[in-house]
């Protein structure tokens, strides 16, 4: 008898402790569910409550904007798809361009062509910018990477659609250059990072879309596993320095693909970007 | 002066212009591969213009200068000796600093060209010493000319033998110092003989020399467009290491090793590839180097699209691997149990890297047993292996080039010609296979013209209905075209179609493919019938009896390169260009294959600048005694000009073939024209004055010989190739010494003739030939991408035939 007492006093020390270790361990995991929980539902709320930044310099030669938007973008000129989506007119008549250009050449900065950014560096024409970010299909409760930040407008003209942006640059300086312009026009949701793009954000995942802002021979498959099942990635597909095509690829729900050729494009790799 | 000193001084300066002219075109040679390492490849062709321009310009300024030169001849021709032996090293670094890019935007256009042109005006300055060295020394020869000029020819040649060479011992930085160093020694010969003069010139060079390394070691600058210097710009840790390079004639190899380096050609989805080194040849990225010991670790190989056709070989098959540069596609071949692996390819720098600091990881696949080295053309390989293969990959197409503004569309390839695939068919067992992928292009040229070869070669080995031979698929990336010596059975067509499920390829062609299993899951725009996609519909057409018509209607060129017509590279259709400037608008010219279009262009400047740079003489010419022979003499000596390289160019083409590489091919036809041209002009100094009958005998020789040439050309190229490349290369410009030695006459012959009757326009009639013999070279280019370089050779033939009718009325008063 007393040898089953022993026996049952060791088991409820046993259980006793066990439930003490499962116990301890689930409450972090609780408390990690519940932060999942609680950025979703911050998420959420953000997302709601999602109000378009107001950069300050986009007060500045707003009829410049105005025109390019009219002329270049919602315009069907040299045969282009008219841009329709409301959300990206408004953010590309938002988005202060002129302060992602360097001040020598901000006269040209809303002119149907890409410029010069310095360090060998380029800024895609308006046209490529609003395309891209239309084929992305975003909502405000988007969560959409950029793969190449480059002069930051890109970011800046997501970060109008969306407040979930996060954006990579392989550069340094560049990558340095874009956190600072980004805070200067009050674009904080945006997160930055000096990386090798080709991995993604892993961290961040998973993502809604995708930009790759720079020409790729293949679809990095980082990139293709932190799309979530429905989400979308825009790429330009090509060696460098040649005429690539503008694709955008389709998770489905199994996992498999679809994609889409929209049109050719002219982009450099990894470092740079060119034209349409 | 007693007839002893003038045969020494003769010599003296016959040695000068021998050692000059030896720099000067060893210099030409050097620049090309100089900026085919650092810039955009058709710069390197621009080089000719900018000989010209030194060649046209200096008979400009002797001519202006004669009346002053001549008398101070012997200084100047030392002078302009060592002055074309400084500026070559340093103007090749000078042009470095100057910050031009083969790409830019549209915005920048001015101020590109500015600099373009200030880069070219300072390559342009040796060539213009140099060419004023020569020509004034042919001013100054007195009566021996011919001989001065055999000295140019011979030197040249010999310019020709020596760049090559010393491309093997330095690394293209130092060439141009190097080729200072002929030039130099040519001009120490007429040096005054006062030793303190020599000593001083000896001391001011060694000077001059240590100045130049100390303050500005020669180096290069890349374009920014090239892969090398993209991948510089990488910050820490992603900063690429060069872990091996080598460089040769045939090309520069580099090897990087970076994080941030993760190409692999057209590879599907999945998991990231291992690490991977880039191969860079001259700049561009040519190759990826899985970073692997075995073929168990290079399994993301399965994934790429090369891997799809291995489903439709025979078990344990022979593969040969056409211009494979990193070794991924090997590692795949012995994944899929081939039985031997011929990895072919020409560079023998690539084989050198990769079996060096290489082998112990990416190169480890060269040192598999299964796998065969051979560092060949595939072209030449694939004609004279006694190998028969089960499947045979063409790699070297394997790239998403098409619309990159033609950069490869002057290159010749006699792989991807018909007799060329038409070779590869012959070497297939019965149920084996070829097959090539490449990117996907909007709109479609490459792959269509892939096509059109295969169907081509295909008839060429008795196929009648190549519709049952080949089928293609594709995915979001490239096509890849498979073609079997059988037709395909229904049973590997069921099989197909269960590997474009399972691996998620879309067809594009095979027999009895239904419309619903066309542009998905991948799609691509559909033509107007709404039937698949666009490479659908052209393979349809294709296969139809309608074919030819289709392949004239298409907006690029994509009819079947040939032998003659070795352009597989050019999509360019002249005729197209309203066309493409209407679809595309101000973006045209970045639609525009490029190649054909530079030739052009290239072809108008040269022939303007040319032009401006002979008639600007001509009206300093009044009264020199040219009178009425002022035609004849700008007929005469630009037709020799042009005839002479139209032919050369040709034979070049043909010999490449027969050689089986493009440098040694250019050197030893080069050296062998002018060697054996040189040959020809000494034995014309016999000759002078020659009777009319004799030219008459001698340009009907050349004429017969001309025609006998191009006649026997194919079957002696065919001939050539089949020996050791020792002999190869003994033979090539033995086939064409007696063509050589006869085109050496007729422009000794005239100018002597000019220097009895007006010796003042002898460096007017030298620089209409060096500018005739440059503007040849874009035009037989024109001529063998339109037509075929056949149509060159008989152009050359009416030309030299159009000389012999002038010549008389050189002499005439």
């Amino acid at each position: 008898m007393r040898y089953l007492f022993s026996v049952a006093g060791v088991m409820l020390l046993i259980a006793t402790a066990l439930t003490a270790v499962i116990t301890a361990q689930s409450k972090p995991r609780s408390d990690a569910a519940q932060e999942v929980e609680a950025n979703k539902t911050q998420e959420k709320d953000q997302a709601s409550s999602f109000e378009p930044p107001s950069p300050p310099a986009s007060a500045q030669r707003t009829e410049e904007r105005r025109r390019m938007v009219e002329t270049q973008i919602a315009s069907s000129r040299n045969g282009r798809m008219r841009i329709r989506d409301e959300g990206v007119l408004a953010a590309m008549r938002t988005a202060p361009r002129h302060i992602f250009v360097p001040e020598r050449i901000r006269s040209r900065a809303y002119d149907d062509t890409p410029l010069s950014i310095g360090y060998g560096q380029t800024i895609s024409q308006p046209y490529i910018v609003a395309l891209m970010t239309e084929l992305l299909e975003l909502t405000p409760e988007s969560k959409v990477l950029e793969i190449g930040t480059g002069s930051a407008y890109q970011a800046a003209v997501l970060a109008q659609c969306t407040p979930y942006v996060y954006t990579i640059e392989i550069i340094e300086p560049l990558a340095e250059r874009a956190e600072t312009v980004l805070r200067s026009q009050g674009y904080d949701t945006v997160a930055t990072r000096q990386a090798d793009g080709y991995h993604g954000w892993p961290e961040a995942a998973p993502f809604d879309g995708i930009i790759v802002t720079c020409a790729s021979g293949h679809l990095p498959p980082p990139l293709w596993e932190q799309l979530k099942p429905g989400g979308r990635i825009v790429i330009p597909i090509g060696g460098p320095y040649e005429l690539q095509r503008l694709i955008v690829m389709t998770k489905n729900q199994d996992g498999t693909r679809r994609s889409r050729t929209v049109t050719s494009v002219r982009f450099v790799p990894m470092t740079r970007r060119e034209s349409s | 002066m007693t007839p002893a000193a003038q045969r020494d001084g003769s010599f003296r300066l016959a040695w000068l212009v021998f050692w000059v002219s030896a720099a000067v075109l060893g210099f030409e040679i050097v620049l090309m591969r100089l900026l085919l390492v650092s810039s955009w490849n058709h710069f390197a062709f621009v080089v000719i213009s900018v000989v010209l321009l030194g060649f046209g310009a200096s008979g400009t300024a002797l001519t202006v200068a004669r009346a002053w030169v001549l008398p101070r001849s012997n200084w100047l021709v030392f002078a302009l000796s060592l002055l074309t032996a400084g500026t070559m090293p340093i103007c090749a670094v000078l042009a470095q600093h100057v910050p031009i890019e083969a790409r830019f935007v549209p915005a920048l256009l001015a101020e590109h060209a500015a600099r373009w042109v200030l880069y070219w005006a300072i390559l342009t300055i040796p060539f213009f010493f140099g060419a004023a060295g020569i020509g004034l020394a042919l001013m100054s020869a007195k009566g021996r000319i011919a001989g001065i000029y055999a000295s140019n020819l011979l030197g040249s040649g010999a310019g020709a033998l020596l760049a090559p060479v010393l491309m093997t011992v330095a690394p293209p930085q130092w060439l141009p110092l190097l080729l200072a160093g002929p030039a130099v020694v040519g001009g120490l010969s007429l040096a005054p003989r006062r030793a303190s003069v020599r000593y001083t010139a000896w001391t001011v060079l060694f000077v001059a020399v240590t100045a130049f390394l100390v303050l500005d070691p020669p180096h290069l600058r890349l374009d920014s467009s090239k892969y090398a210097a993209q991948i510089q710009q990488w910050a820490p840790p992603f900063t690429p290491q060069r872990i091996a390079h080598a460089y040769g004639p045939r090309a520069t190899v580099e090897v990087y090793r970076s994080e941030a380096i993760h190409d692999l050609p057209f590879l599907g989805l999945g998991e990231p590839p291992p690490p991977i080194s880039a191969i860079v040849i001259d700049g561009h990225r040519a190759g990826s180097v899985l970073n692997v010991a075995s073929a168990a670790e290079a399994s993301v190989v399965e994934r790429t699209l090369m891997a799809a056709p291995y489903a439709f070989a025979p078990d344990q098959p022979r593969v040969a691997l056409l211009g494979e540069i990193g070794g991924s596609n090997a590692w795949l071949a012995v994944r899929r149990g081939a039985a031997s692996i011929d990895v072919v390819q020409p560079y023998p720098a690539v084989f050198e890297v990769l079996r060096g600091p290489l082998r112990e990881d990416g190169g480890a696949v060269l040192a598999h047993p299964l796998v065969h080295p051979i560092c060949a053309e595939p072209r030449h390989f694939i004609e004279h292996t006694p190998n028969q293969y089960d499947l045979i990959q063409v790699v070297a197409l394997e790239s998403s080039a098409a619309g990159s503004g033609g950069v490869a569309g002057l290159g010749q390839d006699f792989l991807m010609t018909e007799q060329g695939i038409t070779a590869c068919l012959e070497t297939l067992r019965g149920d084996g296979l070829l097959f090539a992928c490449r990117g996907i292009q909007t709109p479609p040229r490459d792959n269509l013209k892939v096509l059109a070869t295969l169907i081509r070669a295909l008839a060429g080995i008795g196929v009648t209905e190549p519709d049952r031979h080949i089928v293609i698929v594709r995915d979001f990336l490239a096509v890849c075209t498979i073609v079997k010596v059988s037709p395909w059975t229904s049973d590997e067509i069921d099989r197909l179609r269960e590997l474009c499920r399972r691996r998620q390829l879309t067809p594009v062609w095979f027999q009895g493919i239904r419309d619903d299993e066309l542009n998905q899951p991948d799609a691509l725009e559909s033509p107007p019938d709404g039937v698949g996609d666009w490479y659908h519909y052209a393979a349809r057409n294709l296969f139809s009896s309608n074919a030819d018509r289709f392949i004239d209607d298409w907006k690029f060129d994509i009819r079947p390169a040939t032998d003659d017509r070795p352009f597989f590279y050019d999509y360019f259709k002249l005729r197209s260009l309203r066309a493409l400037k209407d679809a595309y608008g101000e973006l045209w010219l970045t639609r525009t294959e490029l190649a054909f279009l530079f030739i052009m262009a290239a072809a108008i400047i040269v022939s303007v600048v040319g032009a401006a740079l002979i008639l600007a003489p001509l009206a300093v010419l009044r009264g020199s005694g040219l009178g009425s022979r002022r035609f004849a003499t700008l007929s005469y000596f630009a037709a020799i000009g042009l005839a002479y390289l139209l032919l050369e160019m040709t034979l070049l083409s043909a010999l490449t073939r027969a050689i089986g590489d493009p440098v040694l091919s250019a050197a030893v036809t080069i050296a062998g024209f002018l060697i054996f041209s040189g040959a020809g002009s000494l034995t014309a100094q016999r000759l002078t004055p020659p009777s009319r009958r004799t030219v008459a005998r001698l340009f009907v020789l050349l004429l017969v010989i001309c025609c006998l040439t191009l006649l026997a050309l194919d079957p002696l190229t065919s001939l050539i190739g089949g020996f050791p490349e020792p002999l190869r290369l003994l033979l090539a410009p033995l086939a064409i010494a007696p063509l050589g030695y006869l085109m050496g006459f007729p422009m000794p012959l005239a100018l002597d003739q000019l220097e009895r009757a007006a010796p003042s326009v002898i460096p007017w009639a030298w620089g209409i030939n060096g500018f005739a013999s440059v503007v040849a070279t874009p035009l037989a280019m024109m001529v063998g991408m339109t037509w075929g370089f056949t149509w060159a050779g008989i152009a050359a033939i009416g030309l030299y035939g159009a000389a012999a009718l002038v010549f008389t009325k050189l002499s005439r008063p």
